[in-house]
């Protein structure tokens, strides 16, 4: 119970997609692994367990004490015995009170380091994670493995804890009952049905109320996040009251289902309360009957003692009753970090991995073939040489295995067939790590971290000063515009960037690469968001620091095009052309259709309606316009905390990574009750999409 | 109940804020706390009646109808309580619930007025978790938290109404004295065990709470900074790789998580001993002794024992709830608070006292000697985003705006929106100072197509039509074609009513700028803002693109931030910033002559290279 934590519609992909999950894994092996993790508490979990076990059977005997004090002065009136009663309800009471809290206090301490333990286990797994498992899953998914399913973890192994003394206080109430008559113990069983209806009600009505607000309250939090994501425009056009005023309607849905929730939790407690009563009303009446009579079976004392009782036995069973759920979900939660732990990354160093040598250069790919998802080709049999110190070029449409080509490169991925090498070093026979050194990618999207302006440059090289730093920005020309920032270089960046515009986050990860002094360069359109000034800056720079090295440019403007040594040209995964700019030009091949489609025309040339027809016709057969995000990237961060889950799924599925899809299209096919069915709606359609496109590979080419 | 206070919010203390919901419907309030009181009342007798039908039995040795009478009350008192409570807790949920609604309403309508430093300064995400989390916190501290105290005090209370009447009965004041002198002071136990345990009780259980709060606020911010950090590095996966930080970053969780682990300790050693319980506990060893006592001197029945018995260790139940909805109160306090102050930020910027209503829009811009920096006056912020800007731009026509990053340029035309005033010197249109015209009036007549486009989750005739609201079908479709956006829409499966975004069609970088295009269009500004930084697109995009901006900025004054030759060519005068000044202005052959910063920019510009080669071949410059 996070008091203030997060609250709300998220958790794992049990809270997002629906409650029906299946497990993989039998409940036993399960258990297995929680009792496994709780070993390294051994000790503590041992004495909390003593602990908790004298603490119940002290509490049991307390009300024993209060029946033998009623007695003795009802019949014996001895004070001495009444002083020593007395005297062991306080020792008893101090001693129940001091286990009781000794064992949370060390309890707490075991759940705590459990905790952690699972999340660093956990969390070093999935930083060694591949990619593609990165790609198939949203990143806030990821991040609830680590967070909210250790925190269930705990939960459960807290229940399996509190199960042990709620099912010997139950076991023990039940037995003193017998032990008094048989029908007293028979009588306490009347809270059963009782206790039956609170947790089924609970468990369908409540449950299905409890999902129906979460998702209105969903709405309201997705909603305040794009009214804040877009309120430069809202208040561009004065349109703040229409918003407002649409909020309010979302805000009474909330209130409408909030409603229902709480009055279903108001009414359980005196539903509980009333089901006590109505058994101590029984047990005064069962016990009364046989208190009475010329051989009365129970004296006074009794009669209190079993009414004491009822408490004893319906707390406990109202406890066992609803464990159940929590411990379900504690096992789910069990499995999905199980999933994580047990899956073994693809990408890791070979066994006698060498270092990258200092001597290795340039960039030399034979024969490789690559999908992402199985038959699905992205790069078909693709043979290049990058020469040490060569500027290289690459172009393609959207789909052609650009970015493909660099993350292979960089090692996310390894190639189906063929190999890739550095120098004479086969990559896979490289450590990762001097592999990563050794080069640098500047991805399309610039990513930048929660942090400061100086910490995201210096994540390119954690040793760089602060001088070091600006140094290197006034040379690219980035000094500028964050001097000018509210706080300069110390500038907090707030949801990965929002505060920058599009061109100045890529200036701040082309600082950090420039940083980080990479012998081999990758441009994944890396300057795609500047304007051609600051590009031409950048690029001055980068001719400046980095001359002579070896350098992939995926390109999309024309001076960068032709800057280069020397143009690939990529067509649905196949290396069509190379050469020089003018020797391509000369062509008239695949290389003339695209510099006429995307780069003549950023000169002054005047477009004609006939060139922007035949644009218009190469640019539909590849596929189309790269469809952007709805909102820039940041919002959707934010929602993946804010807002539900579907909207977040479907925020734009042509953004959803091939390989997400693949796992939900298997998930539909093979779960299809664990997806809600709006979505399961939706999830067809885009399956379908992606079919029908897939054949011009614009699907899975990204 | 409507809303609760009509749109105006409570910014004063947080307390108030707390209990505004019930201070402004103090009937309802009084009924809903009378009602847990009564219903507080039906619990705590049934111990009354097991010490009663104990006596009936103790007395006649039967199963008289009494007898039965008091099982009957048992069951009857709990029905009794099961409605009461029910629509008592029907009346709280109907008051906290539409506090957290209106709450809610009001925080999200005032973080919409605040001007753009406002949102400069604070993460949205933040903001959102406040809007969500705090006000639901702040509501979990009326209900359930202030009921079940509500409820706990009352059964306290009851129970020591009990308790202290029974010192009354004959001869228990007589039973133990205090001589003093030849006074006999008679002791009234009961009085003195409720009256000295239960403020104990409570001071205690106020201490547990004031103790643990702290640690546990603590502890929720650090897991906050644990999930922030996490998603962080999972969205970034690919520069962490890239970066070879694997180790850093695993360095970083682990201390993370290892403070979390013992924060998480600390909460547990704190909330384990709850010495409040132990009280109680003493307060029933003593009156066990005492009545016990008692009945063996024959001055109290067997039965009064088991009353007092009963009632007591029913309190045990408190020793559960209490502490924890304490602590939900007082945490709830903190979350007012961080509200309160959110809505208490004061506004750099404020609205004219009295607008001056007839500015002529089509007239000069003049910007006359400003500077701007970002962030709060007190700040003292040392960089100027401009500085000492002064420039005429006549009426109607064209402009374009060039610089590098950090040049000025974006934060020039938001001065001209008023989503920030000057720091130094003043913006005139038509000769009125634009802080002396309201925010929306200058909203109404100044249109903007920003660079970052934004569209929201609504249908893309709804999108449109947000330029201006009221907007006809026939304006809304003129504008798209005239932004050659009609042309895709009408292919897309429902046309004008396709939903943009979640579960609905994705766009384009350039169909998106044309539906922002058309959008200003249907605004209809005196005064249009482009921020045209596009990258690099297909012919046919340009080409469009090309006609729908010479068709928006017909017929007003523009004002385009650019990087495109021809619109530099064709632009009536073209101004170069950097580092916020400015460097020159003038028609583009005029610059090109007399500028050599202009000069050095333009030859940067694909294709400028090109074109200067011609005109040189022409012989020389212009």
């Amino acid at each position: 119970m996070g008091m203030h934590g997060p609250m709300g519609p998220r958790g794992g992909p049990r809270g997002l997609m629906g409650k029906k999950e299946k497990r993989s894994r039998p409940i036993r092996v399960l258990l297995g692994r929680m009792v496994h993790y709780l070993g390294n508490f051994k000790r503590i979990v041992i004495i909390g367990a003593i602990l908790s076990l004298v603490a119940t059977i002290v509490g049991v005997i307390i009300p024993l004490v209060l029946r033998d004090g009623i007695n003795s002065v009802n019949l014996v009136g001895s004070f001495n015995i009444l002083l020593s009663l007395t005297i062991l309800f306080l020792a008893l009471s101090v001693v129940s009170w001091v286990m009781g809290g000794v064992n949370t206090w060390i309890m707490s301490i075991a759940q705590a380091g459990l905790v952690q333990s699972v999340q660093e286990d956990v969390y070093k797994h999935l930083v060694a994670a591949d990619l593609s498992y990165h790609k198939a899953e949203q990143a806030g998914n990821v991040t609830s493995r680590v967070t909210s399913d250790a925190t269930n973890l705990s939960t459960g192994i807290q229940v399996l804890i509190n199960f042990a003394s709620q099912a010997l206080t139950l076991g023990a109430s039940f037995i003193l009952l017998w032990l008094m008559s048989p029908y007293l113990a028979l009588t306490s069983l009347v809270v059963v049905p009782g206790i039956l209806f609170i947790a089924g009600l609970f468990g369908t009505v409540g449950q299905r109320i409890m999902l129906a607000s979460q998702r209105a309250s969903g709405e309201v939090s997705g909603q305040i996040a794009e009214n804040l994501g877009g309120i430069h425009v809202a208040k561009a056009f004065n349109r703040e009251t229409e918003l407002a005023e649409h909020m309010m309607s979302l805000n009474q849905k909330a209130y409408k289902y909030g409603f229902r929730f709480m009055i279903l939790m108001t009414s359980m407690q005196p539903l509980m309360m009333s089901i006590g009563q109505f058994a101590v009303a029984a047990m005064l009446f069962v016990a009364g009957s046989l208190a009475v009579g010329v051989l009365p079976v129970l004296s006074l004392g009794d009669i209190f003692l079993a009414v004491s009782l009822v408490r004893g036995i319906m707390f406990p069973l109202l406890g066992l009753s609803m464990m159940a759920t929590q411990v379900q979900s504690s096992l789910a939660a069990m499995d999905r970090v199980t999933d994580v732990l047990e899956s073994k990354a693809a990408i890791v160093d070979a066994s006698g991995a060498v270092p990258l040598r200092e001597e290795s250069d340039g960039i030399y790919f034979k024969n490789v073939v690559f999908e992402y998802i199985k038959d699905t080709p992205v790069l078909k049999n693709v043979t290049f040489s990058i020469n040490p110190g060569e500027t290289v070029a690459i172009v393609g449409h959207t789909g052609a295995g650009k970015t493909t080509i660099a993350a292979l490169v960089n090692r996310f991925y390894d190639p189906l067939q063929g190999g890739i090498f550095i120098g004479d070093q086969n990559i896979r026979d490289v450590q990762l790590h001097s592999l990563r050194h050794a080069m640098s990618l500047i991805p399309q999207e610039p990513y930048l971290f929660d942090d400061t302006i100086m910490e995201n440059i210096r994540y390119g090289n954690v040793d760089a000063t602060d001088d070091e730093i600006i140094e290197l920005c006034k040379i690219i020309g980035a000094n500028e515009f964050i001097e000018v920032l509210a706080n300069g270089y110390h500038t907090q960046i707030i949801q990965s960037g929002k505060n920058l515009s599009a061109g100045q986050r890529q200036m701040v990860t082309i600082a950090r690469t420039m940083l980080a002094n990479p012998k081999i360069l990758i441009l994944d359109e890396a300057t795609s968001r500047l304007d051609a000034y600051s590009e031409s800056l950048v690029q001055d720079a980068q001719e400046l620091l980095f001359n002579n090295r070896t350098t992939i440019v995926i390109a999309h403007r024309l001076t960068t095009i032709a800057n280069a040594s020397r143009v690939l040209v990529f067509d649905h995964g196949v290396l069509v052309e190379q050469g020089t700019h003018e020797e391509l030009l000369a062509k008239d091949g695949v290389f003339k259709s695209l510099y006429e489609t995307y780069y003549a025309h950023q000169g002054l040339e005047e477009i004609t309606e006939e060139v922007a027809e035949v644009a218009k016709a190469v640019v539909t057969e590849h596929g189309g316009e790269k469809p952007e995000p709805l909102v820039p990237s940041m919002v959707m961060g934010m929602g993946s905390m804010a807002m539900s889950a579907m909207s977040e799924m479907m925020g734009s599925h042509e953004n959803i990574p091939p390989e997400m899809l693949e796992k939900l299209r298997v998930r539909l096919e093979n779960d299809p009750d664990s997806i809600p069915p709006q979505m399961r709606e939706m999830l067809q359609k885009v399956l379908g999409n992606t079919k029908s496109t897939k054949g011009s590979e614009s699907g899975a080419g990204k | 109940m409507s809303r609760n206070n009509g749109g105006e919010t409570i910014r004063k203390t947080p307390w108030r804020y707390m209990l505004s919901g019930m201070t402004r419907n103090k009937a309802v309030a009084t009924v809903g706390l009378t009602l847990t009181m009564v219903s507080t009342l039906l619990t705590v007798f049934p111990a009354v009646f097991i010490g009663l039908a104990a006596r009936e039995i103790q007395n006649t040795a039967a199963m008289t109808a009494q007898f039965v009478n008091y099982v009957w009350l048992i069951i009857i008192f709990g029905l009794l309580y099961m409605g009461l409570f029910f629509v008592g807790g029907w009346v709280w949920a109907t008051l906290t619930l539409r506090w957290e609604r209106d709450a809610r309403q009001d925080f999200f309508e005032a973080l919409q007025v605040n001007s753009m430093t406002f949102h400069d300064e604070f993460d949205s995400k933040r903001l959102l978790a406040v809007a969500m989390q705090d006000i639901q916190w702040v509501r979990f501290s009326l209900n359930p938290a202030l009921r079940n105290i509500a409820t706990g005090l009352a059964s306290f209370f009851i129970t020591a109404l009990l308790l202290i009447q029974m010192d009354w009965l004959p001869g228990l004041s007589t039973m133990l004295t205090i001589q003093i002198g030849s006074y006999a002071i008679p002791i009234y136990g009961f009085t003195i065990i409720m009256l000295l345990g239960f403020p104990i009780y409570l001071i205690f259980s106020y201490r547990y709470a004031n103790a643990i709060e702290p640690v546990r606020r603590n502890r929720s911010e650090n897991m906050e900074a644990l999930t922030s950090i996490t998603q962080g590095v999972f969205q970034g996966i690919e520069v962490v790789r890239a970066f070879d930080a694997e180790e850093f970053e695993i360095k970083k969780f682990h201390d993370i998580s290892k403070s979390q682990e013992s924060l998480t300790a600390k909460e547990g050693k704190l909330s384990a001993f709850y010495l409040p319980a132990l009280i109680l506990a003493g307060m029933t060893t003593v009156a066990f002794a005492y009545a016990g006592y008692a009945v063996i001197n024959g001055i109290m029945d067997v039965s009064q024992l088991i009353i007092i018995l009963g009632l007591l260790t029913a309190l045990q139940g408190l020793n559960f709830q209490f502490p924890m909805m304490l602590l939900i109160l007082r945490g709830g306090f903190v979350n007012a608070q961080r509200i309160v102050d959110f809505l208490n930020w004061e506004d750099p910027m404020t609205e004219p006292e009295e607008e001056v209503l007839d500015v002529d829009w089509t007239g000069d811009v003049v910007f006359d000697n400003v500077s701007f920096r970002y962030g709060r006056e007190e700040n003292n912020n040392p960089h100027y985003a401009i500085r000492n800007l002064s420039i005429t731009i006549p009426g109607g026509s064209r402009v374009a705006l060039i610089g590098g990053p950090g040049a000025g340029k974006s934060s020039l035309l938001k001065l001209l929106l008023r989503l920030y005033d000057p720091t130094e010197g003043e913006i005139r249109v038509g000769g009125v100072n634009l802080r002396n015209v309201s925010t929306k009036s200058v909203r109404d007549v100044v249109g903007l197509v920003e660079q970052d486009i934004f569209l929201f989750r609504m249908t893309i005739r709804e999108n449109i039509a947000f330029g201006r609201s009221g907007a006809s079908d026939e304006e809304i479709i003129s504008a798209a074609k005239r932004a050659q956006a009609d042309e895709f829409i009408v292919e897309m499966p429902e046309g004008y009513d396709s939903m943009i975004g979640e579960r609905g069609m994705t766009l384009s970088g350039g169909q998106r700028q044309r539906l922002a295009i058309a959008r200003a269009m249907v605004q209809n500004p005196k005064i249009l803002l482009l921020d045209d930084s596009v990258s690099a697109v297909d012919a046919q995009t340009e080409y469009l693109m090309r006609k729908a901006l010479d068709e928006v900025m017909k017929d007003r004054t523009s004002i385009t931030v650019t990087q495109r030759l021809r619109t530099l060519m064709e632009s009536d005068m073209v101004i170069i910033l950097d580092k916020g000044h400015l460097v020159a202005s003038g028609r583009h052959e005029d610059l090109l002559r007399e500028s050599e910063h202009y000069r050095r920019v333009f030859e940067r510009l694909p294709g400028a290279q090109e074109l200067l080669a011609t005109i040189s071949k022409r012989g020389g410059v212009a």
